[in-house]
C-alpha cells in the first residue's frame, strides 16, 4: 500500500491549529494561577494545627488525585447543570482543571512548607512578626524557591491534560487535529503535525521555565 | 426511575464496563511495564548508536498527550487497515496507545533506578571476579527494583486513571457506560459521581497495596 503524503490540507488549517495550541497553554496558565491560590490555602491547612483543616485538605488532595481527569471533567460540564451550575464549555473546563491543579500544588507546597527549618519561624515570632506576617514573607518565598522547578514541570503536564478539553469540544489543538482527520482523511498529517506542535511546545515552554528558574533562584 | 434502581438495572452494562476498565489497565501496565523496562535497559547500557531512536521514542512520548497519543493510534490504526478483512477492536488500540504510554514512563524509571546505584558497586562486583549478568542479576537488580515501586504505583494508577480516555474512542468502559446511561436517564450528576467514585476507590487500592509493597520490600533497603 502507498501512502502520499499531502500537507496541504494541514498547510490551510495550520491558524486555527495554533489558535487551538495557544488556547491550551492559555488555559493551562489560568488554571495553575487559579491552582496556586487554591494549593497555598490547603496547604496551609494542611501544615496547620487544626485537625480538621488538616483532613479536609487531605480529603481534597485525594479527591482529586485519584478520580481520573475526564470523569471530574464529565461531573463538571455534564453533571453539574442538574443542580443548576451551568457554566459554558471552556469556563467548565478551567474550573475543573484549576480544582485538578490545586489539589496537585496543595500537595507540591505542603513538601515545600515542610522543609522550611523550624527555626527560621521561630526568628521570625521572636522578633514579633504576626502569624500572617511569618506565612507571607518567611514561608512563602523560601517555598516558592524551593518548589519552582515542581511547578514548572507542573505547567507542562497541565498544558498535556488541556487536549482533554476536545472531549467536551473545546476548540483547542486536539480538536483540530481530530476534526482534520476525520473529515479529511489526512490522518498521518493531521497526528503527526499536532504530535509535533505538542512535543515541540512542552520542550519550549520547559527551556524558558528553565531559564526564569535560574533568574529566580539567584535573584 | 430513580438513580439506585437504574443502577441494578444496568449492572449487565455497568460489570462489564468494569471489566473492560480492568482489562484495559491490567494489559497496559503489564505490557508497558515489560516494554519499558527493556527499553530503560537499553537507555542505561546501550552504545550512543543503539540509544539514540529509544531516547528520541521515550522523550516524544513524554511530550504528547495521552489522547493524542490514543487518537493517533486509533484513527491510524482504522486507517491502515481499511482494506482488509482484519479488524482491530478500539480496546485494543487503546491498550497500543495505553501501554506505549506507560512503557516510556517505565522506561526513564528504569533508567533512573539503575543509574542512581553508585559506579563503585560495579566495579566492586568486578573486582571480585562477577561477570555482568552476575552483577546484574545479585546487585543491580535488586536494588533497582525496590526504588521502583514507588514511582512505579504511580505509573499503574495513572495507567487506571488513563484508561477513562478509552471512552472517547468508543470502548465501554466504566465511563461511557455511564455516559449511555446519562442519556437514557437524563440525569448526570448521581451516575458520573458514582464512576468517580468507583475510580476514587480503585486508585486508593492501588496506592494502599502500593505502601504495604514498600513496607514489605523495604527492608532490603538497610
Amino acid at each position: 500500500m502507498t501512502y502520499f503524503f499531502n500537507f496541504e490540507v494541514i498547510r490551510n488549517n495550520i491558524g486555527l491549529m495554533l489558535g487551538g495550541l495557544g488556547l491550551g497553554l492559555c488555559i493551562a496558565a489560568v488554571s495553575l494561577f487559579f491552582g496556586i491560590i487554591l494549593g497555598l490555602f490547603a496547604a496551609f491547612a494542611a501544615v496547620s494545627s487544626n485537625p480538621a483543616l488538616g483532613r479536609l485538605s487531605s480529603g481534597y488532595t485525594a479527591l482529586f488525585r485519584n478520580t481520573p481527569l475526564l470523569v471530574l471533567i464529565f461531573i463538571a460540564y455534564f453533571g453539574l447543570p442538574d443542580v443548576g451550575v451551568i457554566m459554558e464549555k471552556t469556563t467548565s473546563f478551567i474550573f475543573t482543571l484549576s480544582l485538578y491543579a490545586g489539589a496537585y500544588m496543595s500537595d507540591v507546597f505542603r513538601a515545600g512548607l515542610q522543609a522550611i527549618p523550624r527555626g527560621v519561624i521561630e526568628a521570625g515570632q521572636a522578633i514579633g512578626l504576626t502569624r500572617f506576617q511569618i506565612r507571607w514573607s518567611i514561608q512563602m518565598p523560601i517555598m516558592f524557591r524551593n518548589v519552582l522547578p515542581s511547578m514548572s514541570n507542573f505547567l507542562i503536564s497541565l498544558f498535556k491534560d488541556t487536549s482533554l478539553a476536545a472531549s467536551i469540544t473545546v476548540h483547542e489543538l486536539t480538536y483540530f487535529a481530530r476534526k482534520l482527520s476525520v473529515e479529511t482523511f489526512r490522518v498521518f498529517e493531521a497526528w503527526l503535525t499536532a504530535a509535533v506542535l505538542y512535543v515541540v511546545t512542552c520542550y519550549l515552554v520547559a527551556y524558558l521555565l528553565r531559564k526564569l528558574e535560574r533568574k529566580l533562584s539567584f535573584g | 426511575m430513580n438513580f439506585v434502581d437504574s443502577l441494578f438495572t444496568a449492572k449487565g452494562a455497568l460489570l462489564t464496563g468494569f471489566l473492560n476498565t480492568i482489562v484495559a489497565s491490567f494489559f497496559s501496565i503489564v505490557i508497558g511495564t515489560i516494554v519499558g523496562i527493556l527499553i530503560g535497559f537499553v537507555i542505561t547500557y546501550g552504545n550512543k548508536y543503539v540509544k539514540m531512536p529509544f531516547r528520541l521514542f521515550v522523550d516524544m512520548m513524554r511530550g504528547i498527550p495521552g489522547l493524542v497519543t490514543l487518537f493517533a493510534v486509533y484513527y491510524l490504526v482504522g486507517f491502515l487497515l481499511q482494506g482488509f478483512s482484519i479488524r482491530m477492536t478500539p480496546l485494543a488500540s487503546g491498550i497500543v496507545a495505553l501501554s506505549t504510554l506507560a512503557s516510556a514512563n517505565v522506561a526513564e524509571l528504569a533508567r533512573g533506578a539503575l543509574q542512581s546505584i553508585p559506579k563503585g558497586q560495579i566495579e566492586a562486583g568486578k573486582a571480585i571476579g562477577l561477570r555482568f549478568n552476575q552483577i546484574f542479576v545479585n546487585i543491580l537488580i535488586p536494588q533497582a527494583v525496590v526504588q521502583m515501586i514507588p514511582p512505579w504505583i504511580n505509573t499503574a494508577s495513572e495507567v487506571v486513571k488513563g484508561s477513562t480516555l478509552l471512552a472517547l474512542v468508543g470502548v465501554s468502559e466504566l465511563l461511557l457506560t455511564a455516559h449511555q446511561m446519562v442519556a437514557t436517564s437524563g440525569r448526570a450528576l448521581p451516575y458520573y459521581m458514582f464512576i468517580g467514585f468507583i475510580f476514587f476507590s480503585l486508585n486508593t487500592s492501588i496506592q494502599y497495596l502500593g505502601g504495604f509493597l514498600e513496607k514489605k520490600i523495604g527492608f532490603q533497603k538497610r
